[in-house]
């Protein structure tokens, strides 16, 4: 059989860190953001862009002093074997858990508005059965994907806009009424870009790396000023008050919109949203099979497969809204600061290492 | 190269099958929905009575219209009373306005609100508006440029902003706003009766979800004129009382809010009127730019003392903000500030500025 190709470009680097993180956690980000920092929502999520710049980082510094070493083998070197093999199983646990959370989500959102007369499991089955499919050929597939989608799909960011003469200015002032208030939501903003560690693990596959600081510093850059246009736009449309009421915020703006022709453009967005949403899940899916597979030491393709049953199992426990956002508020704050600890140690790790290399 | 077509064989017939729509019923056995009553019935064992206006399709290019009761102690246990008589499947999401009955607005429309928020499938641009009187008989009404009465509401809701100053599109969507977002209240057009044609006549003030003060149109137009945003309106200025001696303008307006606070909060109302000269039978001449900056001045003159009466008016009288403008004091002092209150809206002191431009004298110019 023939190796799986993983080598990406720079470019595709790029799209695949914003693909990954933006998915649906999107949708609901806003409502998140206005329960507790209110109108300054939008700040919070700015300032807890701090995260994918600190690990697009920590990336950068694993490949300056280590050069393109896989990293397994960098975890090995710094850690040992059975270090390496608890940061691997970390990941995998961490990604598995984000891959079903957004199938989950995307389910809950699928079922609620546009294919009710579908049972649920056979829509997650299908979501699982689709991304599968598109993660089983590597990272090269999904790196073209996401540069494609990417393309074609960024006018979708731009939807809100239609609503914009709804909005008034008076619903984000004052900018910040409260610094304790928005210190407080920053660590539910992190959660928002999750899924941004995929930098570590695709970083070794990508071809030429001129410039490559750069690359992650852009890749962050493009997910900061996605996001806070959104939330920024939600609250200035809706006002907090009724944007941490509804849930997926993003969905019901575009329910607003008046488009002549069109009566209710909510179905339409949520099927162009959903490419954006598989491309989510397939980079999910590359890294828990990516992860698996050097666990087990199957190969690629049929760790691709092994994992997929167990993703539908978390998806499916998962599956009402209220118990999805149940589980998450247990589970992601410990998450988010073991993985920041962890890049930060290995950043240190690596700087004392690299330089006696040297 | 056959193993590699079999997946994408399999998803597209996935697609095929999956896409179709199953348990749906074809259009005949369906009922659209096209406008939904909420009434209130004191008094009874079933309070709650929620009259719903139907196409009924019956055939080949028969359209009818139906109007089902249903009548039961919660907003959704009608739909239990409802589905006893029904001989067909609801359609949620196609109605066009709610109409909430005076009786229903003044017992209180929390439940109403929640409901909004919560179910996903009903249409947020949607008209809303309080009826005079019992909402079925207004759903009984015989229309005469369109099929339903509900479509005759809200043609007059949708385009009641061409005159009159009245805010633009006042739906779902602006009511949802208007109840949730700190310091604004439900404003909405009351509907009335006038012998078999539905008429607005005045506008509804609310106290968080209840109905407090019903204001006729006369004294809302001028509330109007400072709470809506580039809307319309008809201004004239009459000269010894005769209604043929006068000038008219289409104006539009612009608002613009400034608050501060010493002791009590300033509000400082800017009013600016882009206006278009329809009538000027007093000079009845072509006019010149000067004769123009007087019509402004006389038009300025009488707008302001207007506004100001009718503040003192709401101030006074009524007692609530109903222009609307406490939201500007919640942008400048915070969302939670304890100056948002009624009684601070009371001691307020509100200045009205008036601007009148004349952007178009006509057809009629030296």
């Amino acid at each position: 059989m023939k190796k799986t190709n993983h080598i990406i470009t720079q470019n595709q680097y790029i799209f695949l860190l914003v693909s990954a993180v933006i998915g649906i956690g999107i949708i609901s980000a806003p409502n998140s953001l206005c329960q507790t920092a209110e109108q300054s929502g939008w700040i919070a999520i700015m300032l807890g862009g701090i995260y994918p710049l600190v690990i697009s980082y920590c990336a950068y510094l694993n490949y300056k002093y280590f050069g393109n070493m896989y990293f397994f083998e960098l975890n090995k070197k710094l850690y040992g074997k059975i270090g390496a093999y608890l940061v691997f199983f970390f990941f995998f646990c961490t990604i598995l858990f984000y891959e079903a959370s957004i199938i989950a989500g995307f389910t809950n959102l699928l079922n609620s508005s546009i294919s009710s007369f579908l049972p649920v499991y056979l829509i997650i089955f299908i979501l699982t059965f689709v991304t599968v499919f598109t993660a089983y050929f590597g990272l090269q597939t999904v790196g073209r994907l996401a540069e494609i989608i990417f393309y074609s799909s960024s006018i979708l960011f731009l939807f809100p806009l239609l609503t914009f003469s709804k909005g008034n200015i008076v619903n984000i002032l004052p900018v910040i009424s409260s610094y304790h208030k928005i210190i407080e939501s920053i660590p539910s903003s992190f959660y928002a870009y999750a899924d941004i560690e995929l930098a570590f693990f695709i970083m070794p596959f990508v071809l030429q790396k001129n410039d490559f600081k750069k690359a992650g510093i852009k890749a962050s850059t493009i997910i900061i000023v996605i996001y806070t246009f959104l939330v920024f736009t939600s609250i200035y449309i809706l006002g907090y008050e009724v944007a941490s009421k509804i849930y997926f915020t993003l969905i019901y703006l575009m329910e607003v919109a008046e488009i002549p022709i069109i009566t209710d453009f909510k179905a339409i967005f949520i099927f162009l949203w959903s490419g954006v949403v598989f491309k989510a899940i397939a980079c999910n899916h590359f890294v828990v099979s990516y992860t698996f597979s050097k666990l087990t030491k199957l190969t690629y393709k049929k760790s691709c497969l092994i994992v997929s049953p167990f993703i539908l199992g978390v998806a499916i426990a998962m599956i009402p809204a209220h118990g999805r956002t149940q589980i998450l508020d247990k589970i992601v704050p410990y998450i988010v600061p073991i993985t920041i600890l962890y890049s930060i140690i290995t950043a240190i790790m690596v700087l004392i290492k690299g330089r006696r290399k040297l | 190269m056959k193993r590699k077509l079999l997946p994408f064989i399999v998803l597209l017939l996935l697609t095929l099958m999956l896409n179709s729509c199953y348990s749906m019923e074809p259009l005949e056995n369906l009922s659209v929905m096209i406008g939904i009553g909420y009434d209130y019935e004191e008094n009874k064992d079933k309070r709650i009575s929620d009259p719903i206006e139907l196409i009924v399709f019956k055939g080949d290019r028969e359209i009818k219209r139906f109007v089902s009761q249903g009548k039961a102690e919660t907003i959704y246990n009608t739909v239990n009373d409802r589905q006893t008589i029904m001989s067909k499947k609801f359609l949620v999401g196609t109605e066009k306005v709610y109409l909430i009955s005076k009786r229903r607005a003044e017992y209180g429309i929390e439940d109403l609100l929640d409901v909004l928020i919560r179910d996903n499938n009903r249409s947020e641009l949607a008209y809303v508006t309080v009826t005079d009187g019992p909402v079925d008989e207004f759903f009984s009404l015989e229309p005469i440029d369109y099929n339903t009465s509900s479509e005759a509401i809200e043609g007059i809701l949708k385009f009641c902003s061409l005159a009159n100053f009245f805010p633009k599109d006042v739906n779902i969507f602006e009511l949802l706003s208007m109840y949730n977002q700190t310091g604004r209240r439900i404003i909405l057009p009351f509907i009335k009766n006038d012998n078999g044609i539905p008429k607005i006549s005045g506008i509804c003030v609310f106290d968080k979800a209840k109905l407090k003060y019903i204001i006729p149109l006369d004294e809302a137009f001028y509330i109007n004129m400072l709470r809506s945003r580039k809307s319309n309106g008809y201004i004239s200025v009459l000269k010894e009382n005769n209604n043929k001696l006068c000038y008219t303008v289409k104006a539009t307006n612009f608002v613009d809010v400034n608050v501060d606070y010493e002791d009590k909060l300033i509000y400082n109302i800017n009013v600016t009127l882009k206006c278009v000269l329809k009538a000027d039978s007093i000079n009845n001449k072509p006019l010149s730019a000067k004769e123009a900056k007087e019509i402004e001045k006389a038009l300025e003159e009488k707008v302001k003392a207007e506004l100001t009466k009718t503040i003192d008016d709401v101030q006074n009288k009524y007692k609530v903000d109903c222009f609307d403008i406490t939201k500007y004091a919640a942008a400048k002092f915070g969302k939670h500030s304890p100056l948002l209150s009624d009684e601070e809206f009371q001691r307020a002191k509100i200045n009205v500025d008036v601007k009148v431009k004349i952007v178009d004298l006509g057809r009629s110019i030296k």
